[in-house]
């Protein structure tokens, strides 16, 4: 028998400014799924990400999703960081906030552990985006959307993502994420 | 802890970490009533009359000044982005953040309000009531700025569009406010005025962020 999909998207269209990004797009979601989406720059792979957050509104279809299911955005471009505090201290607000997640674990799986202490205004591009990173990880969340995941990170650290990603699936949850990258191992979703 | 508490210990330590940025409110106060004392010559008779109406305009505009820092850094580094994907709830969110904004333009007005009577020659016996309007007002003012800055998010000019919008609003609150101290200073009763000055309050308390996160989760979604 089929498990039932987490989350699904039926006939969905979405329309910005007045420009129709994509119509009548079906998805579904299982746990252990690994997708990318791709298609064009202005196809609405990140559009299709914030629609699956809550964070855009669609105009026709239906959002079909399992109950209680948490989910967790990465944007593209801004990390929701703040530079004055330190690395740890980014990560322990979102702990408290959240009321769950291990900071200290989740810089460990990035690989920013030795720069726990130091400013978030002093680290690099790269440096930045695994810490966001880590605190996907650090979220507990079962659907992870991530948009340009890869962006700015080396081979080490896509090596490294790729493993966490992993990890994530295995364990049951779901990722589905937006680039122009491929990923191994993951599905690839036109839009 | 909860939303509430990790979002206001949060702000509370980057407006500290913020230094004269996060402190400039308070500079502003001061230094505003300060000049007006130095235009005036420290001429005890004209500062006495004036002292309040001067307060409570340097401290309505000194609230106005925390706003970038406590809100559109949060909506423009994707702070509340974050937030909302990730199932928080923004009405705790918001409702700690004006109360940080009022740690940041209230209590520390308060506090400065002491010195600063003195130096507009107000006698002791007034502090207690203008204080005690001042308290009023502050909340009054922190709980309409942050309702003000979620409108103007995505604005270009956020802080001549929210003076336009939430200025006037402040209106019925300074009024009541200047009279309170005056009629204080005059000996005259001074209960009347801090009614209405409640009476203001306690409908915004909750209607203020409860309208904040409405029109935070349209503009997210938008």
């Amino acid at each position: 028998m089929t498990e039932e999909p987490i989350f699904s998207l039926k006939d969905v269209t979405c329309r910005r400014a007045n420009r129709l990004l994509f119509q009548n797009f079906s998805l579904d979601v299982q746990r252990g799924d690994l997708l990318r989406l791709t298609g064009p720059n202005g196809a609405g792979k990140t559009s299709l990400l914030r629609i699956m957050c809550n964070m855009l509104p669609v105009q026709g279809g239906t959002i079909v999703f399992r109950k209680n299911l948490s989910t967790v955005f990465m944007p593209a471009d801004d990390n929701a960081l703040k530079v004055q505090e330190t690395v740890i201290e980014n990560l322990s607000f979102w702990q408290r906030l959240w009321g769950r997640g291990n900071p200290e674990k989740a810089l460990g799986d990035v690989d920013l552990l030795s720069l726990k202490n130091k400013r978030v205004k002093v680290l690099s591009a790269g440096q930045k985006r695994r810490l966001s990173l880590a605190r996907v990880s650090m979220s507990g969340a079962d659907l992870w959307l991530l948009d340009e995941p890869l962006n700015a990170l080396d081979s080490a650290s896509q090596e490294k993502l790729a493993q966490m990603m992993k990890r994530h699936v295995t364990a049951g949850g779901a990722i589905v994420l937006a680039g122009h990258q491929p990923v191994e191992g993951a599905k690839e979703v036109k839009l | 802890m909860s939303p509430f508490g990790a979002i206001f210990k949060r702000d509370l330590c980057l407006n500290a970490l913020r230094g004269s940025e996060g402190m400039a409110g308070l500079f502003f106060f001061i230094v505003v009533i300060t000049f007006f004392a130095f235009a005036m010559n420290f001429n005890p008779e004209i500062l006495q009359k004036t002292a309040a109406g001067v307060i409570w305009i340097a401290a309505l505009l000194a609230a106005l000044l925390p706003l970038e820092s406590l809100y559109h850094r949060d909506a423009d580094d994707g702070t509340f982005d974050l937030l909302l994907s990730s199932g928080a709830l923004l009405l705790p969110v918001l409702l700690a953040k004006m109360a940080a904004h009022w740690i940041f333009s209230g209590a520390l007005l308060l506090i400065a309000a002491v010195p600063v009577a003195a130096m507009l020659s107000l006698p002791a016996h007034v502090l207690p009531q203008l204080l005690l309007s001042l308290l009023l007002g502050t909340i009054y003012m922190s709980l309409l700025s942050g309702l003000g800055a979620v409108l103007t998010f995505g604005s270009r000019r956020p802080a001549l569009l929210h003076a336009v919008l939430i200025l006037p609003l402040f209106t019925p609150m300074l009024i009541l406010g200047a009279l309170a101290a005056e009629s204080a200073l005059a000996g005259a009763p001074v209960r009347p005025y801090l009614l209405l000055q409640t009476a203001l309050l306690l409908p915004a308390l909750p209607l203020a962020p409860l309208a904040a996160s409405a029109f935070l989760k349209m503009s997210l979604r938008s």
